[in-house]
Parts: C-alpha cells; sequence; structure tokens
C-alpha cells in the first residue's frame, strides 16, 4: 500500500508516469476525495497557465531604450572620467606621502640640515673675509664714494642749468619767428 | 529569441551598438514578459527590462557561446527582477490597477478584455504569493518551456533544487488556484 504523499507525488510531478504507476493513480483517485481535488485543481491552475500569454512591452521599447542607452553610456564614460581623476589625485598624494617619507625620514633630515647648515657657513665665511678686506680700505673707500656722489650732484645741477638755458634760447627763437 | 545569428553576437562582442539593437528589438518580449511576471507592475517592469539590456551589454564579454543567448539574458532578468524583489519587498498594489499597466495596447473585444484581465489578474495573484526563486522557476518553466537543468543554470540552483521547488510551486499554485475560485462559485 502506497503512501498518500506517493500519489501527491505522480499527480504533481510533470514527469511521464508509467503503467502501471498511472493505474495505481486511477484506483487510487475512485476512492480519495482529497487527491481528486488536488488534481482538479492542478489541472485547472495548469490550463490557465499555458492559456496566458507573453506580455509585451508598450509600443516604442526599441526606441525609450536607446535614450536609455544613450544615458547610460554618457554617465558610464563620466564615472569612468571620475574614477580617472580620482586615481591621478589618489596616485599624486601618494607619490607625495611617499617622497615626503624619504626625503623627511629622521636619518634624511639629519643630512638635509647638516648640508644647509654648511651651506650657510661657507657663505659666512666669504661675508667674513669680505669684511676684513673692506676694513683696511675703508678710509680711501669713503672718499672714494663721497668724491663720486659730489661728481653726480655737480652733474645734475650743471645738467639742469644747460636744459633750462636752452629752453629759454629756443622760445625766444620761435617768438621772434612769429 | 534563438533566432540571433552568431554575426550578429560576434558583432555586438565588438561593441557594435546597432547590433545590440536588433538583439533589444528580438528580445523585448520575452525579457518584459519575465520581468512583468516576477515585479507584476509595468513601470518596474520596463525599468527591469531596460536595466537587463545594459546590463547584457556591458557584460557581453562574459557569454559562454557555448549556452542559448536567450538562457543567458533571461538569467541576467530573473536574477535581476530576484535582486530587486528581494531590496523592496513590493507593497501590494490593486491587481485591476496593475493589469491596465501590463496589457496597453490589447486589441481583444472589451468582454473578451475583461475576461483575459480576469485570467492575468489571477495569474499575478497566484504568482505572488510564492516566492522569489519560485516564481522565476515556475515562470521558465511555463512560458519559456526550460528544462530542469536549463532553469537550474538560469537560477544557479542545482536540479534536484530545481525539481523540489517546482513540486513545492505546483501544490501551492494548486491550492491558491482553489482559493481564488470559491470567491467566484459563492458569487
Amino acid at each position: 500500500m502506497e503512501t498518500h504523499e506517493y500519489y501527491e507525488n505522480l499527480i504533481l510531478n510533470e514527469e511521464s508516469l508509467t503503467v502501471d504507476e498511472l493505474e495505481r493513480l486511477d484506483d487510487h483517485l475512485t476512492d480519495c476525495t482529497s487527491c481528486q481535488k488536488l488534481q482538479e485543481q492542478w489541472e485547472g491552475c495548469l490550463n490557465l497557465l499555458h492559456e496566458s500569454p507573453m506580455i509585451s512591452p508598450a509600443k516604442g521599447f526599441s526606441k525609450r531604450w536607446e535614450t536609455y542607452f544613450q544615458n547610460q553610456v554618457s554617465e558610464h564614460e563620466k564615472k569612468v572620467q571620475t574614477r580617472i581623476i580620482i586615481g591621478v589625485i589618489v596616485m599624486i598624494t601618494l607619490l607625495s606621502i611617499f617622497s615626503s617619507a624619504i626625503l623627511f625620514s629622521p636619518q634624511r633630515l639629519i643630512q638635509f640640515t647638516l648640508f644647509f647648515s654648511g651651506l650657510v657657513a661657507f657663505f659666512a665665511g666669504y661675508i667674513n673675509q669680505l669684511r676684513a678686506v673692506l676694513d683696511v680700505i675703508r678710509w680711501p673707500l669713503l672718499l672714494i664714494g663721497l668724491s663720486g656722489i659730489g661728481a653726480a650732484v655737480a652733474y645734475i645741477i650743471g645738467s639742469v642749468i644747460y636744459l633750462r638755458n636752452h629752453v629759454k634760447v629756443r622760445a625766444e627763437e620761435v617768438v621772434s619767428h612769429e | 529569441m534563438n533566432n540571433i545569428s552568431e554575426d550578429i553576437l560576434e558583432r555586438v562582442r565588438n561593441g557594435d551598438a546597432e547590433a545590440f539593437s536588433y538583439v533589444v528589438e528580438v528580445c523585448q518580449t520575452p525579457v518584459f514578459n519575465l520581468c512583468s511576471r516576477m515585479l507584476y507592475n509595468a513601470a518596474e517592469a520596463e525599468d527591469a527590462a531596460q536595466e537587463t539590456f545594459w546590463k547584457a551589454w556591458k557584460n557581453i564579454s562574459k557569454y559562454d557561446q557555448n549556452r542559448p543567448f536567450s538562457t543567458w539574458i533571461l538569467a541576467i532578468a530573473a536574477h535581476h527582477c530576484i535582486d530587486l524583489q528581494r531590496k523592496k519587498r513590493v507593497p501590494e498594489t490593486e491587481i485591476d490597477e496593475t493589469m491596465e499597466e501590463i496589457i496597453p495596447d490589447s486589441t481583444l473585444r472589451p468582454d473578451q478584455e475583461m475576461i483575459k484581465n480576469d485570467e492575468e489578474a489571477q495569474i499575478q495573484n497566484m504568482l505572488k504569493k510564492l516566492n522569489e526563486t519560485d516564481r522565476a522557476a515556475v515562470i521558465l518553466r511555463y512560458w519559456y518551456e526550460f528544462s530542469d537543468r536549463e532553469i537550474a543554470e538560469n537560477l544557479g540552483i542545482s536540479e534536484s533544487a530545481v525539481k523540489s521547488r517546482l513540486f513545492r510551486a505546483r501544490r501551492q499554485l494548486a491550492t491558491i488556484w482553489e482559493e481564488q475560485l470559491q470567491p467566484l462559485q459563492e458569487y
């Protein structure tokens, strides 16, 4: 004697049944109202499923797709561009951090400070030597400087007087000509 | 849908958008039908169908030529709809409104249309009560006549899981069908 589930299985399984299985099912269905009901339900349901057509989209789907596609493509391109920009920024930032880490690592920092202080000492030495030289020739240099300034002032005064006379003579010439 | 030639698919693989438009033209009804049956809302189904085609276009390089294109694109649609359903449990809409949206271009007479809409409403109500994966399995079996193996490939589950899911779904559908008939018979 087969269980009730066995017959439910035969009803709901879509695999083709053997002759023996079909006979057993028929015998069972004459006695079992619950399985009869299940078979009727499933057959009704199956008919409904088989009669149902494919649902088509509203007219103009292809055109709407074209628009959607264009929008998606431009959005995709924007995303790609944004990703490239972000990538470049990240790369530059990483490179900066990396190079800073190398340049300003404690060891590098000591080296850099030593180099810079050496440079300052070098120029300070030269300036000091120059001062020693200046100490020796201070007075002659002062005299030369003062003479130079005096000569420049005399040259400027002379030039101004000459220009004023020249302009005056030209003006008189123009008036007499008129 | 199976009449998309290798040549067209090769052109699509090489980035030919015009060839892909032809694919959209050919596949729009099967893809839309699956989305519509899964989501039971025309606007969402349209969005899902367009998203399916976009995903197919973007991932065309991943398409295995040994597999039918129809199976591949319907797999994308099914997974997309299952994901949508899981992310957002769709609020139950009035079935009459939904059906008006689903069949906008019907050429049937009003009385025929009413019967058709009733049947469609009945089907959608029945499908709605199944879980997402069971619903996808039922749709692929009864509208696309997929075998257990094809459904398994499509949904990424084992063949035995497909068998048990379909069995469970059939049992559930039979019961729901009976429940839906009762108010009509009482009336």
